[in-house]
């Protein structure tokens, strides 16, 4: 008698044999015994599997997982970072922008202003008189850091005759 | 074990938030066993699962169902597991410091749990060792294929759609794990 194949028996084991197959099978012990042992097998084998698989599971995947929150997490995340990447490259950027050197600044006119300006001593000064000596400051000749030391000290000397003016009339 | 499938109505524009979360909740098992199985590693496989329904939520509005929602999700998660094992740089040691200790502490634990007598435990061991070396002496297709089979019980013509193979290379994977078996019974 010619027993089962690998085929014919793979199909058995599938659950999609021919009724050659279980006819064999009904009339052969020695294959009967073969398939029956070879599926006691696989069902344990399958069994030893779900079970580890499930211990590994339960230990590893949480149980609330949803797709839908995880990726709005997810772009959140890449959204923060993206800001977190443009702050850092303004601020090299500022970093790295060349400042300019700052004026030598002339010392205030009248250092102790006073608090109650006397309205009607007659002396104050009018807008457009105001508006002169505004004008005067800020286009007068100021050297830069890098003029030569002879100029600035001119220029410190006149500032100090100015000074010493302004505070003479002042009283 | 046949998992019962409620699928969601789908709209046009496929499913919204929380019908896919339940639609998580039911096949988030087998997609993690699969993973198991393909990897025997189980943060990858925790990992890998995740991954799966990010991937089945991304393309959910490009899901026609013309397979099952449960074929479809096996796919994805069959090609993020070969993926991975492409990927995978020191695949190769893992499996010699660790794979096959793990193998066996299986075996021992599982034939104790099944059978809890002596005698049967030691047989039950046996059948089991026989069974995992057979399905270690086959190709990574072939054995997707046999726990696909076998574990998930999943119909030929799915494995077929899930691992987009014709349905003839299915059933010739399945006679060559039976020859497997078949040769380890011989040698013992």
């Amino acid at each position: 008698m010619k027993h089962l194949t690998d085929e014919q028996l793979a199909e058995w084991l599938a659950g999609e044999s021919g009724e050659e197959t279980r006819t064999h099978l009904r009339n052969c012990a020695s294959c009967n015994a073969e398939a029956i042992n070879m599926r006691e097998g696989v069902l344990r084998y399958s069994m030893a599997l779900r079970r580890q698989s499930a211990l590994a599971q339960s230990a590893q995947l949480p149980g609330n997982f949803a797709p839908g929150k995880v990726l709005v997490w997810h772009r959140l995340r890449w959204v923060g970072a993206g800001v977190l990447a443009i702050l850092l490259t303004a601020q090299t950027a500022w970093m790295m922008k060349p400042h300019t050197v700052p004026q030598i600044t002339r010392p205030v006119a009248n250092s102790q202003p006073n608090p109650q300006p006397n309205t009607q001593s007659g002396d104050q000064m009018s807008d457009d008189e105001l508006l002169e000596a505004v004008n005067n400051d800020l286009s007068r000749d100021v050297p830069q850091a890098l003029a030569p030391v002879s100029a600035i000290t001119l220029a410190r000397n006149q500032i100090a005759a100015e000074t010493s003016k302004s505070n003479e009339s002042s009283r | 074990m046949e998992e019962t499938l409620t699928v969601p109505v789908m709209s046009k524009a496929g499913w919204s938030a929380a019908e896919f979360d339940d639609l998580v909740r039911e096949h988030q098992a087998r997609i993690y066993r699969i993973l198991w199985c393909e990897l025997r590693d189980d943060e990858a496989a925790a990992t890998l699962t995740q991954d799966c329904f990010l991937k089945a939520y991304r393309g959910r509005a490009e899901f026609r169902g013309e397979a099952s929602v449960q074929t479809w999700l096996v796919r994805i998660a069959l090609n993020l597991a070969r993926d991975y094992q492409r990927n995978r740089r020191h695949g190769f040691w893992r499996r010699l410091l660790g794979g096959n200790e793990k193998e066996a502490e299986l075996a021992t634990e599982m034939a104790e749990d099944a059978a809890p007598r002596a005698d049967r435990a030691l047989l039950a061991r046996e059948q089991l060792q026989r069974t995992m070396k057979a399905v270690k002496t086959l190709s990574p297709q072939q054995q997707t294929v046999f726990h696909l089979r076998f574990l998930e019980e999943l119909p030929l013509e799915d494995i077929a759609e899930a691992m987009g193979v014709e349905i003839g290379t299915v059933k010739s994977h399945l006679s060559r794990a039976v020859n497997a078996l078949r040769q380890q019974k011989d040698t013992l």
